[in-house]
């Protein structure tokens, strides 16, 4: 029997190695891929969200944690692509120009990932413009903006702007995330929709479409 | 006058505010670029604090260290940077004010949770130090660290080859446990770490603690270490005006009220991070005279 317990500990207690053998394990008993997922580990990453909301986790645990969560995700992914598995949605996120501030975005790709999304990561420093030519090439069901420094935050009001200039602010979700970033801010800038943290962002994305 | 001298001749030493507003609002671009594309413009930002009452100003080359830089595609060298950076603050104080190198963050995390070493980060450090200190600044200043081992790499770059006084300063995301930051580095073990480093002054600059919070940090700070502490708050906590633009708006007023709130807990050195303008300074300038 697959120690769930057991797995999204392994998450929460930042430990790459054990994730790693006990998802095996799971995989061996022929545990379904997506229930090791959201069974043990998005549970273990919620936890390890609230310690970092409640000042018990830092960076370098939420961090460690990611690390041990993509780990144990690395080894359910041939499974996946195995069973023609189709992806929940594509999302395309990156950080706003001005900005170089990725290890936030990564965290949330990672999960996203884990989670079962197609990623593109469009990178840091990325300009409203660019940000609508990545909307118009790869279509995505959700685009996410990250910045940490207040001075970018411009940028995503910005980029919303430029995705209605474009006609294309319909045929997308925008959320938004970032240490500078609040609720209010995401919703007097017309986004759909604020994470404030990673596991958030997973939750807000699986709200938005529905799935 | 060097920094340490001044310090035991004044109540509370005085220095600048906020670079990067102040430039925008004058059309400058951000940061370092600003010393290539728009010197005098630099020099006005420093000189209006130094009309406002700074005793101190600090060079506009916050991160420009070869990781940062490389990171953000500069064209020019860590020494011409550098050296332009510390060129246009003298201009301005002259001999009125002194001049302090300022450093910033590399933008990388050290090893295990990220990908440089210790000896990489202070090597860069190292370099920044040595262009700015050839171009003649009176002390160093290290700010917005928010990884303690970072900051202490720092010091340690500075104090390798020069004796120039070093001022070290942290940014904290809580006052939980007397103050922790986003890397969950406590104040006081900040306070021992840089001091062990060799820090000549600890400070505690910008992050999520409005001025008057700041008190608690030179609290702990005080707790752990003798060493003079100086304290550079935010204008407050940042909200959106009606472009949704994120600002800091905290008045004068209030701000130097908070940073009393630091002197009456030991602070001997004050200054201003983001939001803050010559009127703020002033402000600061005139509530130390009133000492």
């Amino acid at each position: 029997m697959a120690d769930f317990e057991a797995l999204k500990n392994s998450v929460i207690d930042m430990d790459p190695d054990r994730a790693v053998e006990l998802t095996q394990s799971a995989v061996a008993e022929g545990v379904a891929p997506l229930d090791i997922v959201n069974t043990a580990l998005i549970p273990g990453i919620d936890v390890v969200g609230q310690k970092f909301r409640d000042f018990e986790y830092f960076l370098p645990e939420v961090i460690m944690a990611a690390k041990a969560f993509k780990a144990a995700f690395e080894v359910i992914l041939p499974q996946l692509n195995e069973a023609g598995y189709e992806p929940k949605g594509r999302v395309l996120i990156g950080t706003v120009s001005g900005d170089n501030h990725d290890i936030g975005k990564n965290i949330v790709i990672a999960l996203l990932q884990g989670s079962g999304y197609e990623v593109h990561d469009a990178g840091v420093d990325v300009s409203a413009q660019r940000f609508v030519e990545l909307v118009r090439d790869i279509k995505p069901h959700v685009v996410g903006m990250s910045a940490l420094l207040t001075t970018t935050m411009a940028v995503m009001r910005d980029t919303i702007a430029e995705l209605s200039g474009a006609g294309l602010r319909d045929s997308v979700k925008v959320i938004v995330g970032g240490s500078c970033v609040n609720p209010e801010f995401a919703q007097k800038i017309g986004a759909d929709g604020y994470g404030e943290d990673a596991s958030e962002a997973v939750k807000l994305v699986d709200r938005l479409l529905a799935v | 006058m060097d920094l340490l001298s001044l310090l035991k001749q004044k109540k509370v030493l005085i220095l600048d505010g906020a670079t990067g507003t102040q430039l925008a609002q004058r059309g400058a671009p951000a940061g370092g670029r600003a010393n290539i594309e728009a010197p005098d413009k630099v020099t006005a930002v420093h000189r209006a604090y130094i009309d406002a009452g700074s005793d101190c100003v600090i060079t506009n080359s916050f991160c420009m260290n070869r990781i940062y830089m490389k990171a953000n595609s500069f064209s020019v060298s860590v020494s011409d940077m550098n050296a332009r950076a510390a060129e246009l603050a003298r201009k301005a104080a002259g001999d009125r004010a002194l001049v302090l190198g300022g450093f910033g963050p590399t933008g990388e995390l050290l090893k295990p949770v990220g990908n440089i070493t210790e000896a990489e980060c202070e090597d860069a450090f190292a370099e920044q130090a040595r262009a700015l200190a050839d171009a003649g600044v009176d002390a160093f200043i290290i700010e917005t660290m928010m990884d303690m081992n970072e900051a202490a790499c720092a010091v340690r770059a500075c104090k390798r080859n020069f004796t120039l006084p070093v001022i070290a300063s942290m940014t904290y995301a809580t006052t939980r446990d007397g103050g922790r930051t986003t890397m969950g580095h406590r104040a006081e073990d900040c306070a021992r770490i840089l001091a062990a480093a060799g820090a000549d002054i600890l400070s505690c600059n910008c992050g999520d603690l409005d001025p008057a919070e700041t008190a608690i940090i030179v609290s702990s700070y005080k707790n752990a270490s003798d060493l003079p502490v100086l304290v550079e708050p935010n204008a407050g906590k940042p909200v959106l005006d009606d472009n949704n633009n994120a600002v800091y708006s905290m008045p004068p007023a209030e701000f130097a009220q908070g940073v009393l709130e630091c002197i009456r807990a030991g602070a001997a050195l004050a200054g201003g991070c983001c939001g803050t303008t010559p009127d703020h300074i002033r402000a600061l300038a005139e509530l130390a005279a009133s000492l």
